[in-house]
């Protein structure tokens, strides 16, 4: 099994759930073109204690391994499938947010307000989490996303 | 049970049945096995449609769980609200706790009765994100509305299938109609021929198929009937035209083209047979046809017999048949005629007709006919009738011809018995039935036996004692008095000549002689013989000639008596005054004694007539210097009147009968004794 039970939001560890919403994004989602031998879950170092990063390592997402890798610059977007950002301005960086689309990196943040940028920001509302889609900037990314996770979506902007 | 119903069906009927069976049969099969197709259809249809929307939902829910969206895996399973099949749907998680469901009940508030439980179909999808399973779907449908539809279908299909039997039905009926038109056709035809035996109805069917070839074999067999008809009416046609000729041939004769004896044998052989009509059947045959046909050639005989055939017809009526039976003789059937007064007038007419001359090749011809009739009701089978009609001709030929004579049975008994003495007359001396009795001829003065009359007996031995009254004509019809005679003659003079030898040698026997046998010169022979061989003397020997014997022929009679004479033997006249001799005649014939016939003696002495014959007689006898003898003396008084008369010699009951010779022997006996005291 070892597929991410979401649950409510107390019974579940945080952490856990995030590792969860990745990997159920990833799975509904299709990258451009793809040659790496790996899925590569990236975040920003100081993101790492807000992910269960063993419970990503344990998947496979489209037959590939699932790597998460610590990025510390920019560069290093390019060869990410996922980028996680648990703060809300980094995520709202301009260059951050470009490259992340040139790249066809999958934005998530968690975000209280969701704000025009990003692409999949989850939200904790009523002890649920949620998460909102930016529809646009997903296909800005090149990015597709499968209907059923735009259908699950709290909102679609 | 159901052949026989079967059977009685007309080909129509059986046709339509056998269609509409067959029809029905089929449709069935078409009929179940197009619901169980469409059933099955519908099922898979069914299942296809389950399977497609398990599919899609498992495909859409697979995020919902993973995002662990409930409602929004609820709002999902709601779209099986579409598929009224569905009654249930459900999605279990791996950890067995429901996720999501749907209920079909739910919504449909009044029904609150159906439940899972009343499902027929169960399936489950397991779902997967990611090649994981997630969970599982559970999804419980029924087939109620397959099988609704499948009974809406089966109804439409049966409306249909109904609707197709009742057209195959009118169409089959046409169909058959016409099919089997020609057959019923057929049927009705022979029919009308075998009621009707008209063979000339023809079939009209000109169709090609085997009816058509049946219709021509029909019309080809009733062409030969027809045909084989004709041959054999125009057969029979000539079979009658030639019985016809065959019959006139058979059944006429052709020289008077009157009916002939074969025909006449088969209207006797009817009309004696079944309706017993009375009717009088007269046979005639024509009196000296031989002569004509001898003297004027058998061409004149034959014109003559049709001539005779014409009278006859002539004369008689219309319902009366006139037959040639051959040679000259003709029979007619008397229908009309019911009295024998009215027969004998026919008969009258019939033997005037043929009596007139008849002129055949400008000569004149005379002949007569003889008629026998016979009347049907008498004489029982028809052989019988014919042979008393022939017999009656015969008696109207021997009465003299050109007469008629009715049969009657007395007669023919009397006949026949004539004939029956006719037979045996001819065995009766030779089987020694012949005797002489004597009757004694007394002296009157003496009382004595002077001489006998010899009379002959002959005992009959069924008939006992005949009378020479009787058979003593026979004997002359029939030529037997000559032997017979000469018997009487040869035995009387044998018993003379001993009684003379014994008693007394002047006994004279008195031997009567027949005209016959008179006129028979032999006669002369045998006495002479019988006289040598008795040597008696002659003149002891009286013959006894009767007066009519004499008048018969009475140049004749005197030689006879003359040449008897010259022999020694005396004559006597017997019967006398009974014949109608003429003195004159008397004188002629050399006679020594007269017989007084005992009907004159029978008269004495009481009637004068008599007494005066015998008186007349005795003179003449005395004149003529005869001898005299009474006979039939009976009585004391007949004896005395005599006596007084100077008769002599008398015979009689009054002192014998004709006696045997023993008798007389004992009566000679006696007397001699007397003479000898």
């Amino acid at each position: 099994m070892g597929v991410t039970q979401p649950g409510a939001a107390g019974s579940v560890d945080e952490r856990d759930m995030k590792a969860a919403l990745i990997y159920n994004f990833s799975v509904y989602t299709t990258w451009p073109e793809d040659t790496a031998k790996a899925f590569h879950v990236c975040t920003f170092e100081d993101d790492q204690d807000n992910l269960n990063e063993q419970l990503l390592e344990r998947k496979t997402i489209n037959g590939k391994p699932v790597h998460v890798t610590h990025i510390r610059q920019l560069d290093e977007l390019k060869n990410c499938q996922v980028l996680f950002v648990e703060d809300t301005t980094k995520a709202h960086d301009r260059r951050l947010f470009d490259l992340v689309k040139k790249y066809s990196v999958l934005l998530v943040d968690t975000a209280q307000n969701p704000t025009q940028t990003g692409m999949i920001q989850i939200e904790l509302v009523d002890k649920r989490y949620h998460f909102v889609i930016h529809h646009q900037a997903v296909k800005e990314a090149n990015l597709m996303l499968s209907s059923k996770l735009l259908r699950l979506a709290a909102r679609v902007y | 049970m159901f052949k026989p119903y079967f059977n009685q069906l007309v080909i129509r009927e059986k046709l339509l049945f056998m269609q509409l069976s067959v029809l029905a049969i089929g449709m069935l099969i078409v009929f179940v096995a197009t619901v169980t197709y469409q059933y099955i259809s519908y099922q898979r249809e069914l299942m296809q449609d389950l399977h497609a929307q398990m599919a899609l939902i498992e495909n859409n829910v697979g995020s919902a769980i993973a995002f662990d969206d409930s409602l929004a895996a609820g709002e999902i399973l709601q779209s099986l609200s579409t598929n009224p099949s569905v009654d249930q749907a459900y999605i279990v998680l791996n950890n067995h706790t429901r996720f999501a469901g749907y209920d079909a009940d739910k919504l449909n508030v009044g029904n609150q009765t159906s439940s899972a439980s009343n499902s027929d179909i169960h399936l489950q999808q397991t779902i997967t994100v990611n090649n994981q399973q997630v969970g599982v779907l559970y999804l419980n449908a029924n087939v109620h509305r397959v099988n609704a539809r499948i009974q809406v279908f089966a109804l439409a299909l049966f409306f249909a299938v109904m609707f197709a039997m009742l057209l195959a039905r009118v169409v089959s009926k046409r169909i058959n109609q016409i099919l089997t038109e020609p057959i019923t056709y057929l049927e009705s035809l022979v029919t009308n021929v075998t009621k009707f035996n008209n063979y000339s109805q023809r079939s009209t069917i000109q169709s090609e198929d085997e009816i058509g070839a049946l219709s021509v074999g029909i019309n080809s067999m009733l062409d030969n009937i027809k045909m084989r008809d004709d041959k054999l009416v125009e057969e029979l046609k000539h079979r009658i035209v030639v019985e016809r000729k065959l019959d006139q041939l058979a059944y006429y004769d052709s020289q008077t083209k009157l009916p002939n004896r074969h025909a006449f044998t088969e209207h006797i052989n009817q009309a004696t047979g079944k309706n017993r009509a009375h009717f009088y059947l007269l046979m005639l045959d024509l009196d000296f046809f031989k002569v004509v046909n001898d003297t004027h050639g058998h061409e004149a005989g034959d014109q003559l017999l049709a001539q005779c055939g014409q009278r006859l017809r002539r004369i008689l009526d219309e319902d009366d048949t006139v037959f040639r039976i051959g040679g000259d003789e003709f029979a007619i059937v008397l229908n009309a005629v019911t009295t024998i007064r009215d027969v004998e007038k026919i008969c009258q007419r019939i033997i005037h007709a043929i009596s007139q001359k008849f002129l055949i090749n400008g000569q004149e011809i005379a002949i007569g006919t003889s008629i026998g009739i016979a009347q049907s009701s008498s004489g029982g089978s028809e052989s019988n009738l014919i042979k008393n009609a022939d017999v009656a001709m015969y008696w109207a030929k021997s009465a003299g011809k050109n007469t008629y004579k009715f049969y009657s049975e007395e007669i023919e008994r009397a006949n026949f018995h004539h004939q029956k003495l006719t037979t045996d007359l001819q065995t009766a001396l030779k089987n020694e039935q012949f005797e002489l009795y004597y009757q004694p001829i007394i002296h009157v003065q003496t009382s004595k036996i002077i001489g006998f009359e010899a009379l002959l007996r002959w005992l009959h031995p069924v008939e006992g004692m005949i009378s020479p009254n009787v058979f003593i004509p026979i004997a002359e019809n029939t030529g037997a008095i000559t032997t017979i005679g000469s018997w009487v003659i040869k035995q009387a003079l044998a018993q003379l000549s001993r009684w003379q030898a014994t008693y007394h040698p002047s006994l004279f026997m008195n031997v009567n002689i027949s005209a016959r046998q008179f006129f028979d010169k032999r006669v002369i022979d045998i006495v002479r013989e019988a006289l040598q061989e008795t040597e008696v003397a002659p003149a002891t020997v009286h013959f006894e000639v009767t007066e009519s014997m004499l008048m018969e022929d009475v140049e004749k009679a005197v030689d006879m008596l003359t040449q008897l004479r010259e022999l020694g033997t005396a004559i006597a006249i017997d019967d006398f005054g009974t014949g109608h001799s003429s003195m004159s005649y008397l004188k002629q014939f050399p006679v020594d004694t007269i017989k007084i016939d005992k009907s004159f003696v029978r008269g004495l002495p009481v009637d004068s007539v008599d007494t005066a014959i015998v008186e007349a007689i005795f003179a003449l006898a005395k004149s003529l210097k005869l001898d005299v003898v009474a006979e039939g003396v009976e009585t004391v008084q007949q004896l005395d009147c005599l006596k007084h008369k100077h008769c002599s010699k008398v015979q009689g009951y009054l002192f014998s009968e004709p006696v045997s010779a023993e008798k007389i022997e004992s009566y000679l006996a006696k007397s001699s004794k007397l003479a000898h005291h």
